[in-house]
């Protein structure tokens, strides 16, 4: 299973990159989300998987190679919400840049802008 | 010391607080400081004069063998004398000068910052120290020279100065980190018995190069004289203290200090000899091009600076007695002009040499003042430069080496030395005074804060000529004598008798009289040969920095391209190949690709991989958000399975909460644009990144699970969740107990994000704002 794992990893890397390498940011939003199941994935495949035998301790004295890797798993659960958080605050950028912008291209918003002039650097 | 040092630092703090009290006293107080340093170290001679040296030290790095170690011996005393002795001299003549300036503050600050700077370099005894000290002279250089910072010109050679400096200084680390690591140690009094190490040592010639390139830079050689003159945008004041009295004097200490443990090999000789040569010939040649006196002053100090280094080169004890008395003579002198020409500028406006004449009856004490100065430069008697200059050609005549071409060299440039003096003496001040009749400008005597220093140095001058026993065994032989590290004895005397050296001297005034009187032709003929300007290394050091700006505005717009995905496919590549190459360089486990799973595996996985897939070949915003949702929900069941019930159940929450507030957001306001394909080309490439780095995380993580898990942390967590932490649920307790703060830093994200969240939410457009 954790050799299927890897694949379905590597299958996930490429569509997410494949998305973020868009120019519709939209799309490029699916990619931010898709690659942060990708990684948490990836976490998991590494700690190796165990079947069906959560790290629940009830006698302190039990060996601990009968219990599942905890250890990526509180790894994951970090990177769950940090990934929420980084989804949510694109979500709002490129919500908010349509609105203001109405566009949702990367290339037609370098143009809402002023282009940077060079005379600026002193020679 | 170490007092010093950090007193005159923090008087440059306190200076801009003083100075805003607007006293009228206020440069005679701010003297106070440097005055009373330069009594204490006068108090110093007479141990000096044993061949005592002072220590003091503070552990500062003592691993790597740096420390705030501090010493004093005879050079270093020469040189502390000189800086706080022309230092007072210096903050009394500052005041007046800008009196006005609404900027008074700040130049205080900058000056005894120098003055702290300074003393640290000549006073350090670790090398280490004394590069930090060394490149903070050249930072207060900088900021000195750009004190009229609304000058671009002062902008522009304050740059030049700093660049050329530090870039020197790093040379100059480089240099002390070899010697560093040949003899583990940096502390000067150690180095001193360690010296055959360094002589033998196969990177001799490569220190030895970069401490001269650090010493010329500083001490303005050829070819990295022309940021001296450029310098001569900042005040007088400090053209007078930083780029002829002290700073530039820097390179001569190092040499000087070194010349023990370095010098008296060929290749330091010749190196010495052969830029200073070419650097005394050049500025000679530059200083009679010029018409500004502050100009020609600056070439002048680096002829100076150029024979102070032609003299040390030998290592001789007639050579390094000739430097130091010429060092102190040069300093005196070459202060007292630049404050006058300062005085000139001053009341008339200008420095320009055509457009002075006859100021003798307008100012008459300035002119008695230069007159002193300028007998001195041109090395007449009774002052104090004709004693050096005597020494001098003493000590070239009775080399034994070349001692006719070092002789000649001596010659011409003190031919020079004479003809700048002349000038200055006589083209600003005689003639008639009537040609200010007609201008808008009349001059008239500066005041006693003015006049003072100037003719103070001159009068210094004349009094040292005169009884120069004053200093012979008291100042210059302790320096020598810690230069040579034997004692010295030296006795000066005004008359030396009929002489070798004394015919030299008078064939130098005659043909230095020829020269003053065909003046105005050799100067108008000089200034014509344009190839002098096309050819100097200030031309190179134009073009290079041209060169650097374009390279870079252009470098700039290659990596910098603004687009997101470019920078996201550049980042990927870089990755995938720096994967690649770990892993093909480590390519020791052999994969298995052994598909065995169970049948929920199979179909989660199937689902999983049609739904990406899927994805890329749907255009529509809401059918990808179902795609996305079906994938998180069948992660959470593969989470589900294999033993992480705390994941698969966060990993749920987050899953329907993204897809709903994504939907609300995204449907929220006007309909969002159709997705337009990418055209085949750019699809086709990004197609090939994507794969690139899919493939390389497959592989790798193939080879990750084929090596054993090190479960020693998990072990660990295991073992004690239920003992120490009294939780039954290991994740859990890692999250809020053993790794709490990771859990604190994570809510600090949220928050963030939240934060900006909010923030975007409340921003409008300027117009929308306004209603």
């Amino acid at each position: 299973m954790e050799i299927l794992l890897c694949w379905l990893v590597g299958v996930l890397f490429t569509v997410s990159i494949y998305l973020l390498l868009n120019k519709n940011l939209v799309r490029v939003l699916f990619g931010i989300m898709l690659i942060g199941s990708s990684i948490n994935l990836l976490i998991f495949a590494i700690g190796h998987l165990t079947y069906n035998a959560p790290a629940f301790i009830n006698n302190p004295n039990s060996p601990s190679t009968q219990f599942a890797n905890a250890l990526p798993q509180a790894l994951i659960l970090t990177a769950i919400v940090i990934g929420f958080g980084v989804m949510t605050f694109s979500l709002i950028l490129i919500t908010k840049a349509w609105q203001e912008l109405n566009t949702v291209d990367e290339d037609k918003m370098r143009f809402t802008e002023k282009n940077p002039s060079l005379d600026q650097v002193e020679s | 010391m170490i007092y010093i040092i950090l007193i005159t630092f923090f008087t440059a703090i306190l200076s801009p607080f003083i100075c805003h009290l607007k006293l009228s006293y206020l440069g005679w107080l701010l003297a106070i400081i440097p005055a009373t340093f330069f009594l204490l170290f006068l108090a110093q001679i007479p141990s000096m004069m044993r061949g005592d040296i002072i220590i003091s030290s503070i552990p500062w790095i003592p691993k790597l063998a740096i420390n705030l170690e501090f010493y004093l011996d005879g050079l270093s005393l020469l040189f502390v004398l000189l800086i706080t002795g022309i230092g007072t001299l210096i903050v009394i003549y500052s005041f007046p000068y800008l009196k006005n300036h609404p900027q008074l503050g700040r130049y205080y600050c900058y000056l005894f910052f120098f003055m702290g700077a300074m003393l640290g370099t000549v006073l350090a005894s670790n090398l280490i120290v004394l590069f930090v000290f060394w490149e903070l002279t050249s930072l207060s250089s900088y900021l000195l020279i750009s004190f009229n910072h609304s000058n671009q010109a002062a902008r522009r050679a304050a740059l030049q100065g700093l660049l050329i400096t530090a870039g020197g200084g790093l040379a100059l680390l480089v240099g002390f980190l070899i010697i560093g690591a040949i003899t583990s140690q940096f502390s000067f009094i150690s180095l001193l018995t360690n010296s055959t190490a360094l002589l033998k040592s196969p990177f001799y010639i490569v220190i030895v190069l970069l401490i001269l390139l650090g010493a010329f830079t500083k001490s303005a050689q050829y070819p990295f004289h022309f940021w001296l003159p450029n310098a001569m945008q900042a005040p007088t004041p400090i053209s007078a203290y930083l780029h002829s009295a002290t700073m530039v004097k820097l390179g001569i200490y190092l040499v000087a200090r070194l010349t023990p443990v370095l010098g008296h090999t060929p290749l330091w000789i010749g190196v010495l000899t052969l830029i200073s040569s070419l650097t005394m010939l050049s500025s000679a040649i530059l200083a009679l091009r010029a018409t500004d006196l502050k100009l020609i002053l600056a070439y002048s100090t680096i002829m100076a600076l150029g024979s102070l280094f032609f003299l040390l080169a030998s290592g001789s004890p007639a050579t390094i007695e000739a430097a130091m008395i010429f060092l102190l003579a040069h300093a005196i002198y070459k202060a007292a002009l630049f404050l006058n020409v300062g005085c000139i500028e001053h009341k008339t406006g200008t420095r320009e040499l055509p457009a002075l004449q006859g100021l003798i009856f307008l100012m008459p004490i300035s002119f008695l003042s230069v007159l002193l100065s300028a007998i001195s430069m041109a090395g007449l008697p009774p002052v104090i430069g004709f004693i050096s200059k005597e020494i001098i050609y003493n000590a070239k005549l009775a080399e034994p080496n070349f001692s006719t071409l070092l002789t000649a060299i001596a010659f011409v440039t003190n031919i020079i030395f004479v003809v700048i003096s002349l000038l200055i003496t006589f083209k600003p001040f005689l003639g008639k005074s009537s040609h200010w009749d007609h201008s808008t400008i009349k001059p008239h005597e500066v005041g006693l804060m003015l006049w003072g220093p100037s003719l103070l140095l001159g009068l210094v001058g004349l009094l040292l000529g005169l009884y120069p026993w004053l200093i012979d065994g008291e100042l210059i032989a302790p320096a020598v004598g810690s230069i040579l590290q034997q004692p010295a004895t030296i006795e000066f005397a005004l008359w030396h008798g009929l002489s070798p050296a004394l015919l030299l001297s008078l064939i130098t005034f005659f043909i230095a009289i020829i020269l003053f009187y065909s003046y105005q032709p050799i100067n108008y003929f000089l200034r014509n040969l344009s190839w002098i300007n096309w050819a100097s290394p200030q031309n190179c050091y134009e073009k290079s920095i041209k060169l650097l700006n374009y390279t870079a505005v252009n470098l700039v717009q290659i990596i910098q391209s603004g687009l997101l995905r470019v920078y996201i496919a550049v980042t990927c590549l870089t990755l995938s190949v720096l994967l690649s190459i770990t892993y093909f360089h480590f390519n020791s486990v052999a994969l298995s690709f052994s598909l065995q799973a169970p049948w929920f595996g199979w179909l989660l996985i199937s689902i999983l991989i049609i739904a990406a897939l899927a994805i890329i070949f749907i255009g529509s915003y809401l059918a990808s958000l179902a795609l996305l949702g079906i994938i998180g929900l069948s992660s959470t069941l593969i989470f589900l399975i294999y033993s992480a019930p705390d994941v698969a159940m966060t990993q749920l929450l987050v899953d329907v909460l993204t897809i709903v507030i994504v939907v609300l957001a995204l449907y929220r306001s006007k309909a969002l644009p159709t997705y337009k394909k990418l055209t085949a080309k750019i699809s086709f490439i990004n197609i090939i990144v994507a794969l690139f780095l899919g493939s390389t995380i497959t592989i790798l993580l193939l080879s990750i699970i084929r090596i054993p898990l090190n479960l020693a942390v998990n072990n660990y967590y295991i073992a004690h969740s239920l003992i120490a932490a009294h939780g039954k649920n290991v994740v859990n307790v890692i999250l809020v107990d053993f790794r709490a703060f990771d859990t604190l830093g994570e809510v600090i994200v949220i928050a963030m994000a939240g934060l900006g969240v909010y923030g975007l939410l409340k921003t409008y457009k300027d117009d929308e704002g306004a209603k």
